[in-house]
């Protein structure tokens, strides 16, 4: 085959066995790969009302038919199961190198099944694919995993890896891949953690091989040549990284602080991507066949908080700064690292962190709840101490450790977790940014920014810009960025490709790689189609319309300060618009002529 | 007392021009390897923004103006300029008018994710 290698791997953890299977290639060419494929497969294979966390779930690590390929920003790969954190479908899209590695060794596909009594491990080498005992790595962070799973393997050998919050069963553990590239929303870590699954090392010296080489080298040329010509694809991101971001939504007044509780942190350029090329950044740092570059590493010699690792990106600063009023970078810094040491997502343990120092303030939690630890909002001592008790359940981190929404309803106030779906929301606020709002409260995997990134055009401007404030045309523009990122995600391309390129230049990639012939509508037809599998999955799962909303406070209490002082969300005007256009009834269940039209009838 | 330059009409640093009132104008990410600052006060008359942009490309010459303006000389649709947080690409663009009191924030083109 070509793009696709033709070959999945399936693991039986409960009795060890270990088979190659063809890959289906109708459903490759309809759901294309990675995120989408392994959606489908999800579909047919897995009961939505399973527990998550039962054997009965499976995982799957997922990689797209361009990854691997020498285009420009296509190293990534899915993991896709069934989320303990959200009860819908997860899928979790990291770059790094593991991706293409597996590709290189034969496989497109990893699905493990059942549970192994005992800790393992999946050692690949091409051909060659074995369970390993893994009891000797079993309490051990994702770096020292990392590096004793290079040493007992390979030198070379990819790792993705859980760390102690996976193995905790943390509701917001990530996996983690090359230490520093994270798998990392919906609780990924702790599926892979229920099945005893530690790490997967991997060693491929084969190839990707594509049906048509000039067509396809001439899709790479050009597609590179935008990226590098566009001014935030070239150097931009490359010299500030995503952080840069601090500023610009603080600018405009949608920059979450203190759990959402204002739109606007007068301190926030501490702790901006300015500020870390100033005083942190060692280098920037890129993924495979990667040209951007937005990766940080980073060095903090504050003894206090001293580390050297990768990040923070731009959720990741906010996150552990302005959502917690704080804005001492090397406290934020030092969490990041904290997070990818302990296998834990940054996104959703800051605002965890964030909703408990409201709690607190609130007068809900006490000293007696905390064990003694006062809670205050910009306390970063306190903050950076709290992301290790998370990450090893210890004492009040415990209660923390399956995210904001486990914590808040435990005290009786739900409303207090900043989450859709029971996912924490990212960094940008939706009453300063109407469309984003809507995309949280449709996002199939909850509270998530990078499935239908509508900042791109109501902040940022690129490629057009509209008024942040406005509800009009946001709904065709959330659908259109939705779809489009499915299919993306699906390719195994990286978001920021479409910083200098898009729908056209992904099909003459993949119609080059794949030698079939997708047309940009086609493409864009099969991200509906994995939005609408996607969603069909949820509502058998038992989420409905009542799980497409954000939480009250952004829809009643308006901003408090900055430039966008006084506005609310208008998602109840935006949801019945959103549906219509989907072609969904006004429960939000896609018609029968819908799902005829996407093949999924 | 009026702390600013009488013949440019910037003050810097951030340090308020005294009785004068004067526009805050603060800088992000490249702009702020030629302004060598992160904000600014200026209390020249400046009608639109338009104006003020082109006083700035004159002021800092091209390590500024290379993101603000197109290769053919017009103002970049992808830098960031907010009035009072509002941007003017939702607005009357390099024609919006200016007030003394205006707090104007500029962004090459960035952006994250």
């Amino acid at each position: 085959m070509n793009a696709w290698t033709g070959t999945i791997l399936r693991v039986n953890l409960t009795n060890g066995t270990i088979k190659k299977e063809p890959l289906d290639v109708k459903a490759a060419r309809a759901f294309i790969g990675a995120r989408g494929l392994a959606a489908k497969m999800l579909f047919d294979e897995v009961d939505p009302n399973i527990d998550a966390l039962s054997p009965e779930n499976k995982l799957f690590f997922a990689a797209g038919p361009l990854t691997g390929t020498f285009a420009p920003n296509v190293g990534r790969y899915d993991v896709v199961c069934k989320s303990p954190l959200t009860g819908a479908i997860a899928a979790s899209n990291s770059g790094g190198s593991f991706g293409p590695e597996l590709k290189y060794a034969g496989y497109d596909m990893i699905i493990f099944e059942g549970k192994a009594p005992a800790p393992v491990y999946l050692w690949i080498h091409n051909d060659q694919v074995e369970l390993r005992d893994a009891s000797a790595l079993w309490g051990k962070e994702v770096p020292e995993t990392t590096d004793l799973l290079r040493a007992e393997t390979d030198e070379d050998a990819k790792v993705a890896c859980i760390g102690p919050a996976g193995e905790k069963l943390s509701f917001i553990a990530s996996v983690m891949n090359e230490m520093g590239r994270a798998a990392g929303r919906s609780g990924v870590g702790a599926v892979m953690g229920s099945k005893n699954l530690k790490a997967i090392a991997v060693v491929g010296t084969g190839g990707v091989s594509v049906a048509d080489k000039d067509a396809f080298a001439a899709a790479a040329k050009d597609a590179a040549a935008k990226i590098k010509a566009h001014p935030v694809g070239g150097t931009g991101l490359k010299a500030y990284g995503t952080d840069v971001l601090v500023n610009i939504l603080n600018s405009v007044g949608s920059l979450p602080t203190r759990n959402f509780q204002d739109g606007y942190f007068p301190t926030a350029d501490k702790t901006g991507g300015e500020a870390l090329a100033a005083n942190n950044l060692l280098r920037p740092r890129g993924c495979h066949s990667c040209i951007i570059e937005c990766g940080r590493a980073t060095k903090v010699t504050n003894p206090k908080f001293a580390g050297e690792g990768e990040g923070p990106e731009y959720e990741s600063a906010w996150g552990f700064g302005a959502d917690c009023g704080i804005d001492n970078l090397d406290a934020i810094i030092k969490a990041n690292f904290l997070c990818n040491d302990l296998g834990l997502d940054t996104i959703s343990t800051a605002t965890t962190i964030a909703c408990a120092m409201d709690l607190y303030e609130a007068g809900i939690i006490t000293l007696k709840d905390t064990g003694g630890i006062p809670l205050n909002f910009g306390n970063a001592e306190v903050m950076v101490e709290l992301v290790k008790m998370m990450g090893n359940r210890e004492g009040f981190g415990d209660k923390m450790a399956d995210g904001s929404w486990r914590l808040a309803d435990a005290y009786g106030h739900p409303e207090y977790s900043m989450s859709c779906k029971k996912q924490e929301m990212p960094a940008y606020d939706p009453r300063g940014v109407q469309g984003i709002g809507l995309h949280y409260a449709t996002s199939n995997r909850g509270g998530c920014h990078v499935r239908g990134y509508t900042i791109a055009v109501e902040v940022l401007g690129n490629p057009v810009k509209m008024d942040q404030h406005t509800t009009e045309g946001k709904p065709d523009l959330v659908i259109t960025f939705q779809n489009l990122t499915a299919a993306l995600d699906s390719t195994g391309a990286c978001l920021f490709a479409t910083f200098g390129i898009g729908g056209d230049e992904l099909a003459a990639l993949l119609s080059g790689a794949t030698g079939i012939p997708y047309s940009t509508a086609d493409f864009m037809k099969a991200g509906e189609r994995i939005w609408n599998l996607e969603r069909m999955w949820n509502l058998a799962a038992g989420l409905s319309s009542n799980d497409d909303v954000l939480p009250e406070r952004l829809l009643h209490e308006p901003i408090k300060t900055g430039p966008s002082k006084g506005e609310v969300s208008h998602l109840n005007e935006m949801l019945p618009v959103y549906y219509d256009l989907r072609g969904w009834d006004a429960n939000g269940v896609p018609s029968a002529e819908r799902l005829e039209t996407l093949g999924l009838a | 007392m009026n702390s600013s330059n009488p013949s440019t009409g910037f003050s810097g640093r951030g340090v308020a021009s005294g009785w004068q009132l004067a526009m805050k104008i603060k800088y992000f990410a490249y702009l702020r390897d030629t302004t060598h600052t992160a904000a600014e006060h200026y209390s020249q008359p400046a009608a639109t923004i338009g104006d003020l942009l082109e006083v700035l490309c004159q002021r800092y010459g091209p390590g500024f103006s290379r993101w603000i303006r197109t290769p053919e000389g017009g103002i970049s649709t992808i830098a960031i300029i907010l009035i009072n947080g509002k941007d003017i690409r939702d607005g009357a663009w390099v024609d919006t008018p200016l007030s003394p009191e205006d707090e104007i924030c500029i962004f090459p083109p960035v952006a994250g994710g």
